[in-house]
């Protein structure tokens, strides 16, 4: 029954994430039977120009292995990305049964139908085994067909391999989130933590996949899972690291699961000590809170925070390894070539491109994580309360879109500065005037999303925010592949971030970006019109 | 008090519906509630009391009719009626870590005309500490915490939707004290409830909603002592059922050996007639109870608009 009952609730994340996975398991060998060439030179020139992809893209995937083959090609592409996405779910699983659900009120229902704490977080905890299980079972199985498929099958005991390791680590990840979740108070708290200790543990694999981060590399379960490679030639499972992965995973179930049973409902395994909070019966001093745009800024301010110093610490990271990069590439003549195709001639234009790609996808997020917190608005009473007061409903809509623009000018901002300051020290010669309108423009993306974002959420919330993060994901990868496989430029342009084009270069287009901010105007005369004609409340 | 034949009625409906299908909204209301008023929406769980106070704040849209309050469209002329109305809405909403004080003064902020002094001396009488975090609170402080964005700007109309759910007796004695006092003030108050005491203490007239449908609305007097009436009585021999039976405006007729209880709607002539004869050992006839009242409107069969 509880088992049942946690997999009703997991049913939706693991559907989801199931079908991303099936998805690219599934069209990742096809693309690359159609593509990598049929004769040994055709694929080590393929080879050749993953590798360079590859190397970019260290932040986001494991490094490469025999990419001529359609096993290296499987395992760094069809099931690299994989890992990101599947240590996502885990936290949004982990900080929904850790949390969410006791927030809501219903931990504290089913205890008291006389469920045991251990019988309840063990259901949760099995139930997310199970699908995790099947989640990934159906993913390498589509990976598997998907060879079968491109006539170059790789064979089931080495897919069963794999399947061991990546359970490992969706397991692990969700144990890990699951403790972080007993050491918060809420489900916003547990993702935070949760996710931000995953996000470390993921960035110390990043650094040791450039051979760094070899004294503590051992901690992180992405690393231990990065070290199996069953599916290539010579490669195999790599058991202590494996056992090594479980383990983890294991002492972390164990944990997470002692401290709900030790633990208050609704209270954090540790508490602070007691302390006097000042009792008041006043309003708050802030100002901010009073006045429009600025109370919902003020509101954010942690996050926001969190954006405007996480973004510029990425664009200072990448600058690091800029110049030696492109160094690199253009010295080898098959790179250049496709350096060359793909605008990444010089280091302003890498940057351009490469950067500012990544800066419009995570600014992207930002929208949709803004345009989560609109429909959370609605269903969590907040907005009917909004709505009580003397004010339009359209002064919501615009007030939301105006602060998401604030905030985005403030992060944007903070990157634009810490780029231009970590050029200058990586001795690279950024034109400020084009930093600054590069940024600028990054403000029609998301205002494209945002505007998007509010009209779709007042129809279906929850479909809006997957359905902008589809397209977020699908602009990145239209970007990026295009010049890779020589796609028609059409096929570039279907992307929403073509029309952001790579102002740092010069090449702005004026009327693409002017689309840009159409499609937000457009977004939010929608909006506007539907939160108008829309009934407010549960 | 404001002369009600010159203003204009605090809330005033015509054939207000909202249909949301399978027989559950609100259909064909029509509601005048004067200024000054208390008016008590009483009904049970799923009647449309929420479906009608969310179309009087224009949550949600009518199907078809029209409401309006102070005489300004509550479709039309949404923040102009906002300006003017105090909401307590029937389910509490989440705002996660917020510190009471920063919900009171965001609110406060967007309304833009509240005294700081109102706002304290509220939360002092509710016994409310704004300097907790909404997660912290109880449900009875989240409720109170409603109450004051409520009353904290001194609307002419409260418009309260379930207002005592959560607070302990204690608090809804200050509660009650609040509305008496706002109806001193000449507020109006429009509460629905389907706590009968809360309505009996507070409201000058009720309105009973049923499936959707607006069954009566009198004033307590006229509900309890007026036109209904609690009859017992005790006969030497066997009753005259079939007579009884067919006398307009008894009902909850129940039979116990020679005793005979039931509800009298109406004059008492056509009950006289029909015990003539009988020998009568015992009679009587007292008003009933708001409680009774209101169960006779729900075991009757379901009025059809």
């Amino acid at each position: 029954m509880l088992l049942r009952l946690a997999l009703r609730l997991g049913r939706v994340g693991a559907i989801a994430v199931g079908a991303i996975g099936v998805a690219a398991a599934l069209a990742q060998p096809l693309a690359f039977a159609q593509l990598a060439g049929n004769t040994p030179a055709e694929r080590a020139v393929f080879a050749q120009q993953m590798e360079i992809l590859a190397r970019q893209l260290t932040y986001l995937l494991p490094l490469p292995g025999q990419l001529g083959t359609m096993a290296g090609w499987i395992e760094w592409r069809a099931i690299g990305a994989l890992e990101v996405i599947l240590a996502f779910w885990a936290v949004m699983a982990a900080s929904g049964a850790g949390r969410g659900d006791e927030e809501r009120g219903l931990v504290e229902h089913w205890l008291a139908q006389g469920v045991s704490r251990g019988s309840y977080i063990g259901s949760r905890i099995g139930g997310f085994a199970l699908l995790g299980t099947v989640v990934v079972t159906l993913t390498l199985a589509a990976a598997g067909v998907g060879s079968a498929l491109g006539k170059e099958p790789v064979p089931a005991s080495a897919l069963a391999l794999q399947g061991i390791a990546l359970v490992g680590l969706v397991l692990c990840s969700y144990a890990i989130a699951l403790f972080a979740a007993q050491l918060v108070t809420t489900r916003r708290g547990a993702a935070a933590l949760g996710g931000g200790a995953l996000l470390v543990l993921y960035l110390i694999d990043v650094v040791a996949r450039s051979d760094g981060a070899e004294s503590i590399r051992g901690i992180s379960p992405f690393w231990l899972y990065d070290q199996n490679h069953p599916l290539t030639n010579g490669g195999t499972l790599d058991g202590p690291k494996t056992i090594a992965l479980y383990a983890t995973g294991v002492i972390f179930t164990a944990a997470a699961a002692f401290a709900f049973v030790r633990r208050d409902l609704g209270a954090p395994l540790l508490r602070r000590p007691p302390h006097d909070v000042e009792s008041t019966t006043l309003p708050a001093g802030d100002p901010f809170l009073r006045l429009p745009v600025l109370a919902i800024l003020d509101q954010q301010r942690t996050s926001l925070l969190a954006w405007a110093v996480v973004l510029p610490a990425l664009g200072v990271f990448f600058l690091s390894f800029t110049r030696t990069l492109v160094d690199t590439m253009l010295a080898t003549p098959s790179f250049r070539v496709y350096m060359e195709r793909a605008g990444l001639g010089n280091y302003t234009s890498f940057i351009g491109v490469t950067w500012f790609g990544t800066l419009v996808l995570l600014l992207s997020m930002y929208a949709i994580v803004q345009t989560s917190g609109w429909a959370a608005d609605d269903q969590e009473g907040r907005l009917e309360v909004i709505a009580s007061q003397p004010i339009s409903r359209a002064r919501i809509v615009v007030e939301r879109l105006v602060a998401l623009l604030a905030g985005t000018a403030i992060i944007v901002t903070a990157a634009g500065v810490a780029l231009a300051i970590g050029a200058r020290a990586a001795d690279i010669a950024i034109d400020t005037g084009q930093l600054a309108l590069g940024s600028a423009l990054a403000l029609g993306v998301v205002f494209a999303f945002g505007g998007l974002g509010a009209a779709g959420v007042s129809w279906r919330p929850r479909t809006t925010v997957i359905v902008l993060g589809a397209v977020a994901i699908a602009s990145y990868l239209l970007q990026e592949f295009t010049p890779l496989f020589e796609w028609p430029t059409w096929v570039a342009d279907l992307s929403l971030y073509a029309l952001y084009g790579n102002p740092l270069s010069g090449t702005v287009d004026w009327a693409r970006s002017a689309a840009l901010f159409g499609i937000g105007a457009a977004g939010s005369a929608i909006a506007v019109a539907a939160m108008r004609q829309r009934d407010i409340g549960r | 008090m404001p002369d009600v034949s010159e203003t204009p009625p605090a809330i005033a409906t015509l054939a207000l519906t909202k249909d949301y299908g399978a027989h559950r909204g609100i259909f064909d209301l029509d509601l005048g509630i004067r200024q000054g008023e208390v008016f008590g929406f009483l009904g049970p769980n799923g009647a449309g009391k929420t479906t009608t106070i969310k179309l009087l704040m224009g949550m949600i849209h009518p199907t078809r009719g029209t409401a309006t309050i102070f005489g300004l469209d509550c479709e039309r002329e949404g923040v102009a009626v906002k300006r003017r109305v105090g909401y307590l809405p029937g389910e509490t909403p989440n705002f996660g870590g917020w510190r009471g004080s920063e919900i009171v003064a965001y609110v406060a902020g967007l309304r833009g005309d509240v005294s700081e002094t109102v706002i304290s001396s509220l939360a002092k009488r509710l016994d409310l500490d704004l300097g907790r975090r909404y997660r912290e609170y109880s449900h009875g402080n989240k409720q109170k915490l409603l109450l004051v964005l409520a009353l904290m700007h001194r609307p002419p109309l409260l418009i309260l939707d379930e207002p005592t759910g959560g607070l302990d007796p204690l608090h809804q004695q200050v509660f009650y004290e609040l509305m008496r006092e706002a109806r001193e003030a000449g507020t109006t108050v429009f509460l629905s409830s389907h706590i009968l005491s809360e309505v009996e203490h507070v409201c000058d007239r009720v309105g009973i909603v049923r499936e959707g449908n607006l069954v009566t609305v009198g004033t307590l007097a006229e509900l309890i002592g007026v036109r209904a009436r609690r009859i017992e009585i005790a006969f030497e021999g066997d009753p005259p059922l079939a007579r009884l039976r067919s006398v307009p405006g008894l009902d909850q007729l129940d039979v116990n050996d020679h005793r005979v209880t039931a509800m009298l709607r109406g004059g008492v002539e056509h009950l006289l007639e029909a015990i003539a004869g009988q020998r009568v050992v015992d009679l009587h006839s007292r008003e009933p109870s708001l409680e009774e009242i209101f169960l006779s409107y729900y075991s009757a069969p379901t009025p059809r608009a």
